[in-house]
């Protein structure tokens, strides 16, 4: 087993059982809510604060789930040695995964779907490492909080597309193709947008 | 609520005590009638002694894994309706197990509206054993 093998099979393994976790504060909170509705609003001192808590621990389960399923699913990729991979879905997986390196730029991350689905024939975290990398990169210099747009899934030529877009974005085109090429991709940069082209598994 | 749902008979066979008990009080809660298995073969002598409607069940249980159980309800109950649930992200597993003849699969954690949904479908939709 190699050490990336290793890595996926745990990582696989702990965000399983967080979900479990998850799942066991999700179902505690709802069975509250549950009994308070079906008793009527009891009038107690602060009750609006309880009301409260149980919406916000809905709404924070909901936040982890979305973070576990993106991480479960980065990991069950590694460790299935999958060769082929939804461009848009594995893209959506990225932005989940990179959000938070981007808020903490001061930068917003928005996913625009242009189709449905576009199946390639590159390793799904191999398609995450170089997306990923790629958004790094492109907010390391660019228009200050300038909104970064991911588009995904449109398709030319037997080639399915990743767009990155951020005003501004200071590319660097020799780093950008190693980043890409690693994923069997290519870019294409204009200012301010980094075109990734992967091939599509059909066209193979 | 749906009175479709009143009164009808769930197998919850899942391992995480904590979760399959507190899923079992809010299904009581609407009028289903839930009871809980924590293991495989708790499940399948449960399906033996008692009728139920709809079988939610768990993919990875420890020991005899939620595929081998599918399979072994399949072959005393070729109709009833078997939800698994999955914590796998991905839709592998939830695939893999429609194919050995479950009726559908959901996510952990699992939306309460979206399984009462699922339960309403299979219990309106398929012939019972």
């Amino acid at each position: 087993m190699t050490d990336k093998h290793f890595m996926a099979k745990n990582l696989a393994s702990s965000t399983h059982e967080l979900q479990n976790i998850l799942a066991i504060i999700k179902e505690s909170s709802c069975l509250v809510e549950d009994v308070l509705q079906i008793n009527g609003k009891p009038r107690m001192k602060h009750g609006d604060k309880l009301y409260h808590s149980l919406e916000v621990i809905g709404e924070q389960v909901d936040r982890a789930k979305v973070l576990l399923r993106a991480l479960n699913s980065f990991a069950h990729a590694v460790s299935d040695g999958a060769q082929t991979c939804d461009l848009v879905e594995t893209g959506k997986q990225t932005a989940q995964l990179v959000e938070r390196f981007v808020r903490l730029k001061e930068h917003a991350l928005q996913v625009v779907v242009e189709n449905g689905s576009a199946h390639i024939a590159c390793p799904p975290e191999e398609v995450i490492e170089a997306l990923h990398s790629l958004i790094i990169q492109a907010i390391t210099a660019c228009t200050p909080k300038a909104p970064v747009l991911l588009r995904l899934g449109a398709q030319q030529n037997g080639q399915a597309l990743a767009i990155i877009e951020v005003a501004g974005a200071a590319w660097n085109p020799e780093e950008m193709e190693q980043l890409a090429a690693k994923a069997g991709g290519s870019v294409v940069l204009a200012p301010g947008v980094c075109t990734v082209q992967f091939p599509c598994a059909a066209s193979l | 609520m749906s009175s479709t749902l009143q009164g009808i008979r769930v197998l919850l066979i899942d391992d995480e005590a904590e979760f399959v008990n507190t899923l079992a009080e809010r299904l009581e809660l609407r009028g289903l009638v839930p009871q809980v298995a924590e293991t495989g073969h708790d499940g399948l002598a449960m399906l033996e002694d008692s009728e139920f409607q709809v079988v939610l069940l768990d993919m990875m249980l420890p020991g005899m894994r939620g595929t081998d159980v599918l399979r072994k309800i399949r072959t005393s109950h070729q109709t009833l309706p078997v939800i698994l649930l999955t914590g796998n992200a991905n839709a592998k597993d939830g695939i893999a197990g429609m194919k050995e003849g479950a009726s559908a699969y959901l996510t952990k954690p699992v939306d309460l509206n979206e399984l009462l949904r699922v339960v309403q479908e299979m219990v309106q939709g398929e012939p019972r054993d």
